[in-house]
């Protein structure tokens, strides 16, 4: 019993991060109609960024809590700066050609972001621990869990409640809604889509990074962090169906589940498992759990 | 395609390679023949790109093609090139073929949409796109393949990183480089790739990503249709690419 809630939680834990950086890639997608490759380079920059951020607060002998807070903050802004800029100044320019050729920009700016995390931060293993001692150990059904950890669950739930109702209930999530649904549409209708394209790359790099600050004092950041982020990213926001939320917080706890489930039982086959319910999913879902099935265009 | 060289000229230009090779230091040998298998299976990602997909995953038969060359060769002592490279051919076929109808099924979503050809349209002329999808799907599967039995014999040693998707990002850039009309180009967008890689070990290690990366920017930008458009004229008349593209065009009046 101890066994399986163990799995559970850790399943839940790791959910909990994945749903924010495939909350950002499925947003992005149904925005903007881009698979971003580059989606885990914005993780992996929010985790670096953090990392400066918590590094110099201890520096200056600041309690961790200040650490805490300074990286969300300081991620929040650098991230979606980068964010808006890389649309405005680069995606904009590839707007109207083929979707694969977006893909393959996007693949650009992975290879590019890579090298200059590398130039900035070099190449040995980074770490910043401060924050993750913030909350404490709990004792849990006998079981003992970082309390870092666990509120990383509610936090998720709470970005995840704050997306849902931000789009569904709101007059700027209305109009993102129609964006999605109509393009040509929402511009006759006196939509700026320039603005909601920006608006919506940002807030898609600006989940990816938050989820990298949040995970920071968790990892050691060095390179190949993004490769294999965007990997599980894509395969959640596949299962759950590309630009859904609800999906992509299925997709995350399936995979979360399955990552821990695989580590505790048998760890060689932790991305097959996933890889697996992926296969799965799709021989009866072709458009993932959630998406609605869409009239081909001809 | 139409109007690439005569078959005659491209062998008797192969041969002289082969000859000129004779005659190079080896490390430019080595260097080619790394260049070549990366540009087998970039040619496999440009048949495919002809049915409007990209595939960042021809590491996984790169890989296949490699493992399967070096535990057949280890177990059974194969040795002969040609051998091996059939071997290496007939493991990446065999995956595709298991592999390629289920991912045809969902080209959409694996590969980013199929924009190139309008599948619909070509399902009301009474072909299955998803059977074109396939086809291709394992011709470039078997491309990949025998060039990891390339690779496994330039390289001596084969590792688990052959299958990463950052490796297959490699051969992607290569038939992006190259464009989709012309073979030559492909092999000539390769060669260009090692070299700058070589050059880039050399002189800077931690930004070769980045030039990379550049260079993919510049070449969407300014070269849409990869180096081969340079001596590849394309039969419609040469004009700004999204009004050139009538599926792009036509999106506008979709639903």
């Amino acid at each position: 019993m101890n066994f399986f809630l163990t799995i559970v939680l850790d399943g839940l834990i790791q959910a909990s991060w994945l749903f924010i950086v495939a909350l950002g890639l499925t947003l992005v997608f149904g925005v903007l109609k881009i698979l971003n490759i580059a989606h885990g380079s914005f993780y992996a920059l929010g985790a670096y960024i953090a990392a400066t951020a918590v590094t110099t607060v201890a520096a200056h002998n600041l309690p961790p809590s200040v650490g805490f807070v300074a990286m969300l903050v300081s991620v929040a802004l650098i991230a979606s700066a980068v964010g808006f800029l890389l649309e405005r100044g680069l995606l904009k320019m590839f707007y109207g050609r083929d979707e694969v050729v977006l893909l393959l920009v996007t693949y650009a700016v992975f290879l590019i972001l890579e090298d200059v995390t590398k130039l900035i931060w070099g190449v040995n293993p980074i770490y910043a621990t401060q924050p993750y001692e913030l909350f404490g150990n709990v004792e849990f059904a006998g079981l003992y869990y970082v309390g870092y950890d666990l509120v990383l669950i509610p936090i998720a739930a709470a970005i995840g409640f704050t997306i849902w109702f931000g789009l569904n209930r709101t007059i700027m999530g209305k109009i993102v809604l129609a964006v999605i649904h109509n393009e040509e549409m929402s511009v006759s209708m006196g939509v700026r889509v320039n603005r909601v394209y920006a608006l919506a790359f940002a807030f898609g790099v600006l989940l990816a990074s938050l989820a990298g600050a949040l995970t920071a004092p968790k990892i050691s950041m060095q390179p190949g962090l993004s490769s294999d982020v965007i990997i599980l990213s894509f395969a959640i926001v596949v299962i759950g169906g590309l630009g859904s939320v609800e999906g992509a917080a299925i997709g995350a706890i399936l995979v979360g589940l399955a990552r821990a489930a695989s580590v505790h039982l048998m760890p060689q086959a932790e991305l097959f498992m996933i890889y697996l319910i992926m296969a799965a999913v799709l021989m009866f879902r072709p458009e993932g759990l959630f998406k609605r099935e869409t009239a081909r265009r001809i | 395609m139409k109007q690439g060289l005569h078959p005659l000229a491209m062998i008797g230009l192969l041969v002289a390679a082969t000859l000129f090779g004779r005659v190079l230091p080896t490390w430019t040998l080595s260097l080619a023949t790394v260049a070549a298998s990366n540009a087998l299976i970039a040619l496999g990602i440009v048949v495919l790109a002809r049915t409007g997909n990209v595939s960042f995953g021809q590491g996984l038969f790169f890989a296949t093609g490699g493992y399967g060359v070096a535990l057949i060769a280890s177990e059974w002592g194969i040795t002969d090139a040609v051998v091996q490279v059939i071997i290496g051919a007939v493991c990446g076929g065999l995956l595709g073929l298991v592999i390629g109808p289920l991912i045809a099924r969902y080209s959409g979503i694996f590969f980013g949409m199929l924009v190139r050809e309008n599948n619909l349209r070509v399902e009301y002329l009474g072909i299955s796109a998803n059977r074109i999808v396939t086809i291709n799907f394992v011709i470039a599967a078997i491309f990949a393949g025998a060039s990891g039995a390339f690779a496994l014999m330039a390289q001596r040693h084969i590792d688990p990183q052959f299958a990463y998707w950052t490796t297959s990002g490699e051969f992607v850039f290569v038939a992006v480089l190259a464009g989709y009309q012309s073979v030559a180009a492909v092999f000539v967008a390769s060669l260009a790739l090692e070299l700058v890689r070589s050059f880039s070990n050399l002189y800077l290690p931690n930004t070769w990503q980045l030039v990379l990366g550049v260079f993919l920017l510049g070449v969407i930008l300014f070269l849409p249709r990869g180096i081969g458009s340079l001596w590849v004229r394309d039969k419609r008349k040469r004009s700004k690419p999204t009004i050139e593209d009538p599926i792009t065009a036509e999106k506008g009046v979709a639903l």
